[in-house]
C-alpha cells in the first residue's frame, strides 16, 4: 500500500477543525510550512483528525512531526515532546487516533515507527470561528521555526 | 424484586447511548430501553439559511457519512428548482455516494465489528478491539484500512476532501470529472475488489462459528423497506421506495420517495432524542421496519454487478422468505462493498463520464422539495420548505438509524433476554447486547442531528425504580 506520496524524510501532519477557532492552527502552520519546507526534505499533510490510513506513510518517514492546539497550555505557548507509539491500547478505538496511536499503528503493522515530535501550541478559544485568536497568530512564527529547525536537523542527520 | 440494568456507554458504535433493562422479580429480562442522550437540532438552526447553502451545511450533520446527507441535501435542493440535473452529473454524485458506503461499510466491519468476530465475544475486552485484530490477523487490518482508504481517497478526489466536501450542489455537482482524476480512481478499485472479496471470504468461514449469535441477535419478522431501482435491482442514489415483508413478499412497490410521509410516520419517547419511524399502515409500534445494507439485499431482486450478484444469491439461500437476523448485517454489508466497487468500476468507465456539462441552474421554482437516497445505514431523507426568497422556513431529516429504531430496541430485549440474568450482567453477555446494536452500525450523531462518539451505559432497573447494576464505558 503506498497512496500517499511521501519520499521525503519527514512528513509533517497539522490537524484539528479550522472552523473551530484555535483548534485549526495545525492546518495554519502546516500550511505556511508546505510554502517553506524543500519537498526534498519533507511533505506536509493537513489532516481534520488523525486516521489509522497514516499509518502507512508515517511508517516510511524517517521523522514524524504532529502539530495541534492544546488548551492544557498557556495561550500562545509552544511545546515540543517526543512522542513514542503507545504501549497500552486505546479500547474506545475507532476511526481515529492519537500521534503515539499511529505511532503503534506503523509499528505494529508496516514494520516501522519513526522517532516523532509533537509540537503543541496552547489555544485560547476552540469557539465556532476560522480564525485564530492574537495569542495564537501571535505564537505561529516561533512555532514555524521551531518546527522548520526539527525538519533541518534531519537533514543534517542525512548529510 | 424487579430491577434494572443499566449499561453506559455503548462503545464501538458513532454517538452516545444507554441501555437500560428492566428485570421482573425473578431476575429474567421484562424490557430493554435504548436510549440515545445528544441532541443537537440541525433541523432548526438551518432556518432563515438560503437553500444554496443547505447541501454543504446538512453535510456537516455527520462526520462519518457527509456524503450521505450532501447527497439527499442536493437532491432536495433539485427539487426546490425544478430542475433534472445532468445525467454526468447524477453519475457523478452515484460514484461519491458508493465510495462512501464503501468507507462507511469498511469502518463498520473492519474497525468496529471484527474485533467480535476475531476473538469471539467473550474474549477479555482488553484485547477485544481494533489493536488486537492488528496483533491477531495484521492482513485483516491492513485490508480494512486500505479499503477504507481508497473509498475516502475517491471521495476527495472528486469533491477535493475527504470530510465534507462542497462538492454536490443544488442543479448538479460544481465541476467535470478528469481524465486523469477518473484513471486515478480506476486504478485502485482492482485492489480494494481483491481485498473485499478476500474478507468475505474470511467472513463466511467464521461466521459459521456463531450460530447463537446470528438466531438471537435481533432475529424476528419486520418489514423491509429501501429504495430500488425500476426493474427492482439494487440502488443507492436514486430509484423508487419498496417495502417488503418478513416472507420477502412485496407490500409496496415504485412508490415515489418523495411522497414518503404517505408511508411513514414518526414517534417520541421521553427516554430518547432518536425518533421512532414507523410503517402508518401497521401503527406505532407495530409497523416496524429496518433499513440498511440487510433490507436492501433482502428486497432486491438482484444486485446488477456479476460478483456482488453471485454473492446476493448465496446470501438469500441462507432463509426461506427475509434474511431476519441482524447478525447477518456484517454478510450483507461485505456484498455491498463488492458491489459498490463494481458499480463505481462501470460508472467511471462509462463513456459520458467526463461530460463538462454538470451542472443545471435554475431559480428556486418549487416551495417544498424532497430529497431521498441510501445511504450506508439505510433510506435518508431530507425533506425542506423555503420561502418566495429561497430561504429554508422548515426541515426534516428521517435519518438510516432512526428508521432501525423499533428494531434495535426489540433487539436489545431479544438478546437480554438470552445472554442476561441473574441480576447480573457479565462481560460476555454486556458484549453482545452491544453487539446487537454494533450490527445496524448506527449513527447517533446523524440520528439527533447531533455530534459526538458512542460509548454505553447499561442499567438494570427494579420494578420500583431503583438502578440495582450500572456499568459504564468510555
Amino acid at each position: 500500500m503506498k497512496s500517499i506520496a511521501t519520499d521525503a524524510p519527514v512528513l509533517v501532519i497539522g490537524y484539528g477543525n479550522v472552523l473551530r477557532g484555535d483548534d485549526g492552527v495545525g492546518w495554519a502552520a502546516a500550511r505556511s510550512l508546505a510554502r517553506r519546507l524543500p519537498r526534498r526534505l519533507a511533505s506536509v499533510l493537513m489532516v481534520h483528525q488523525l486516521l489509522p490510513e497514516l499509518a502507512e506513510p508515517i511508517s516510511r518517514a524517517t521523522r514524524a512531526i504532529f502539530i495541534d492546539a492544546d488548551e492544557r497550555l498557556e495561550p500562545g505557548q509552544v511545546c515540543r515532546k517526543i512522542v513514542q507509539p503507545l504501549d497500552r491500547a486505546d479500547r474506545t478505538i475507532g476511526h481515529h487516533q492519537s500521534p503515539g496511536g499511529l505511532l503503534r499503528l506503523a509499528r505494529d503493522l508496516y514494520g516501522h515507527a519513526p522517532e516523532a515530535l509533537v509540537f503543541s501550541i496552547g489555544a485560547a478559544d476552540f469557539d465556532f470561528a476560522p480564525t485564530l485568536s492574537t495569542q495564537v497568530r501571535r505564537a505561529l512564527p516561533g512555532l514555524l521555526r521551531s518546527v522548520a529547525a526539527a525538519v533541518q536537523d534531519v537533514e543534517g542527520c542525512h548529510a | 424484586m424487579p430491577r434494572d440494568i443499566v449499561i453506559d456507554p455503548v462503545t464501538r458504535i458513532e454517538g452516545h447511548a444507554k441501555i437500560t433493562l428492566k428485570l421482573n422479580d425473578g431476575g429474567e429480562v421484562v424490557d430493554a430501553m435504548f436510549h440515545v442522550t445528544q441532541f443537537r437540532g440541525f433541523e432548526k438552526f438551518c432556518e432563515g439559511r438560503p437553500l444554496t447553502e443547505m447541501p454543504s451545511l446538512m453535510a456537516r450533520t455527520c462526520g462519518i457519512c457527509p456524503v450521505s446527507h450532501l447527497t439527499a441535501s442536493a437532491k432536495a435542493c433539485d427539487a426546490l428548482l425544478a430542475v433534472k440535473i445532468p445525467e454526468t452529473a447524477a453519475n457523478l454524485r452515484r460514484v461519491m455516494n458508493l465510495a462512501q458506503m464503501v468507507q462507511s461499510h469498511a469502518l463498520s466491519f473492519f474497525h468496529l465489528s471484527s474485533p467480535d468476530l476475531l476473538m469471539g465475544f467473550d474474549a477479555d475486552p482488553a484485547k477485544r478491539h481494533l489493536f488486537g485484530v492488528f496483533q491477531e490477523n495484521p492482513q485483516l487490518a491492513r485490508d480494512g484500512i486500505r479499503v477504507r482508504q481508497i473509498g475516502q481517497t475517491v471521495i476527495e478526489i472528486l469533491g477535493g476532501k475527504k470530510i465534507h466536501p462542497a462538492w454536490a450542489v443544488p442543479g448538479g455537482v460544481n465541476k467535470p470529472l478528469l481524465a486523469d482524476d477518473r484513471d486515478k480512481m480506476l486504478a485502485m478499485l482492482p485492489e480494494a475488489l481483491e481485498i473485499a472479496q478476500r474478507t468475505l471470504l474470511w467472513y463466511k468461514r467464521v461466521a459459521a462459528s456463531y450460530t447463537q449469535e446470528a438466531r438471537t441477535f435481533a432475529n424476528f419478522p419486520t418489514l423491509f423497506m429501501g429504495l430500488v431501482t425500476d426493474t427492482g435491482g439494487l440502488e443507492h442514489y436514486d430509484g423508487l421506495l419498496r417495502i417488503v415483508d418478513s416472507k420477502g413478499d412485496i407490500l409496496i412497490d415504485k412508490f415515489p420517495p418523495e411522497r414518503y410521509h404517505e408511508l411513514i410516520a414518526e414517534a417520541v419517547e421521553p427516554y430518547s432524542f432518536m425518533k421512532f419511524p414507523y410503517f402508518k399502515e401497521l401503527g406505532y409500534p407495530q409497523g416496524i421496519y429496518r433499513v440498511g445494507p440487510l433490507a436492501r439485499l433482502n428486497l432486491v431482486d438482484n444486485c446488477g454487478t456479476p460478483i456482488a450478484d453471485q454473492e446476493w444469491a448465496e446470501f438469500r439461500q441462507m432463509q426461506r422468505g427475509a434474511v431476519l437476523s441482524s447478525f447477518h448485517y456484517h454478510h450483507a454489508r461485505l456484498i455491498e462493498i463488492i458491489f459498490g466497487i463494481e458499480m463505481m468500476q462501470r460508472i467511471l468507465n462509462s463513456p459520458d463520464i467526463l461530460d463538462k456539462k454538470v451542472r443545471a441552474r435554475a431559480r428556486p421554482n418549487r416551495l417544498e422539495g424532497v430529497g431521498v437516497a441510501e445511504a450506508p445505514r439505510g433510506t435518508l431523507i431530507h425533506h425542506y420548505r423555503i420561502d418566495d426568497n429561497g430561504l429554508m422556513v422548515w426541515a426534516n431529516l428521517i435519518i438510516a438509524t432512526g428508521h432501525n429504531n423499533l428494531a434495535m430496541n426489540r433487539g436489545v430485549l431479544q438478546a437480554a433476554q438470552q445472554f442476561v440474568g441473574g441480576g447480573k450482567i457479565s462481560e460476555g453477555a454486556l458484549n453482545r447486547v452491544e453487539a446487537v446494536i454494533r450490527c445496524y452500525d448506527p449513527c447517533l450523531s446523524c440520528a439527533t442531528h447531533a455530534l459526538g462518539k458512542m460509548p454505553l451505559h447499561i442499567e438494570l432497573v427494579n420494578s420500583g425504580g431503583e438502578v440495582v447494576h450500572e456499568i459504564h464505558r468510555d
